[in-house]
């Protein structure tokens, strides 16, 4: 169970909505899934938490001198290093 | 997550996050100074008395032969680096750690390269100078340059960020049932 509650389609405030097409879009196409994930829906009680998560997520991504598989390994990595299950 | 890899290379990965892990902790535990791109900070093994070459025996000494050309064309030091010169003083577990990291590093469906970037986030992750130095020295010799180093540690940052916050809110991963095992 979440500690807050996560929004719901719907219910994004507009500042937020707009940074939300784009993530859809980029979560569809990394992970295949069809609706915003659940760490976008606890960010966006605080719009600006989302705009500097997105915008950092963003230059994380951009081209660069590693590829995508090698960036997606290293989070991996630190993300099971961290025994986060998320 | 399935990283566009088959089994075996997620396994790859595993091997690689789970060898760079021990080998931080294991490092921190002989209190281990970085050595290799700015030399010896100063001289000794840390914890550990060096070993001296009777102790050692011809097993050791092999091993040390092996690990110093191994030093000399991955990491461009030609000397055995202090964290192999201390697990002489334990032969059968040198050998051991020697041989998992030889094969668990190998290229395979995961690359070295990209096998040595996850060794270098994980000992950032684990704050261990002496790995960092360790895996530092190996993707400079590889061809890292200022800007890829900073690249491995946006993402080291970043997953951290949203790890605290996903940890923090105790929030599920709902990206897990859309992963399948194709």
């Amino acid at each position: 169970m979440t500690t807050i509650r996560l929004l719901d389609d719907g219910e994004f405030p507009e500042p937020v909505e707009r940074h939300f097409v784009e993530i859809r879009k980029a979560e569809r196409e990394r992970f295949g899934i069809p609706r915003i994930s659940n760490i976008w829906r606890c960010m966006a009680h605080w719009p600006p938490y989302v705009e500097a998560t997105w915008r950092k997520s963003k230059a994380v991504r951009a081209p660069g001198r590693l590829d995508a598989l090698t960036r997606e390994c290293i989070a991996s990595a630190v993300s099971v290093s961290n025994v986060c299950r998320y | 997550m399935r990283l566009g890899l088959d089994e075996q290379g997620v396994t790859e990965l595993m091997a690689a996050v789970d060898h760079a892990s021990g080998l931080a902790k294991l490092a921190a535990g002989l209190r281990l100074e970085p050595e290799i791109l700015e030399g010896p900070v100063r001289p000794g093994l840390g914890l550990l008395r060096p070993v001296s070459a009777e102790a050692a025996g011809s097993r050791v000494a092999a091993l040390f032969a092996e690990i110093r050309v191994w030093a000399n064309e991955q990491l461009g030091i030609d000397r055995v680096p202090a964290l192999w010169l201390a697990l002489g003083h334990h032969p059968i577990y040198l050998e051991a750690v020697w041989r998992r990291e030889q094969a668990l590093m190998a290229e395979g469906a995961v690359t070295r390269f990209q096998k040595l970037c996850v060794g270098f986030a994980l000992a950032a992750n684990n704050v261990s100078p002496y790995m960092i130095d360790y895996y530092a020295a190996a993707l400079r010799r590889a061809g890292m340059d200022e800007h890829g180093f900073l690249e491995v540690l946006a993402v080291v940052d970043y997953f951290n960020n949203l790890n605290t916050l996903a940890d923090g809110m105790d929030i599920e991963s709902d990206i897990k049932p859309y992963l399948t095992y194709d």
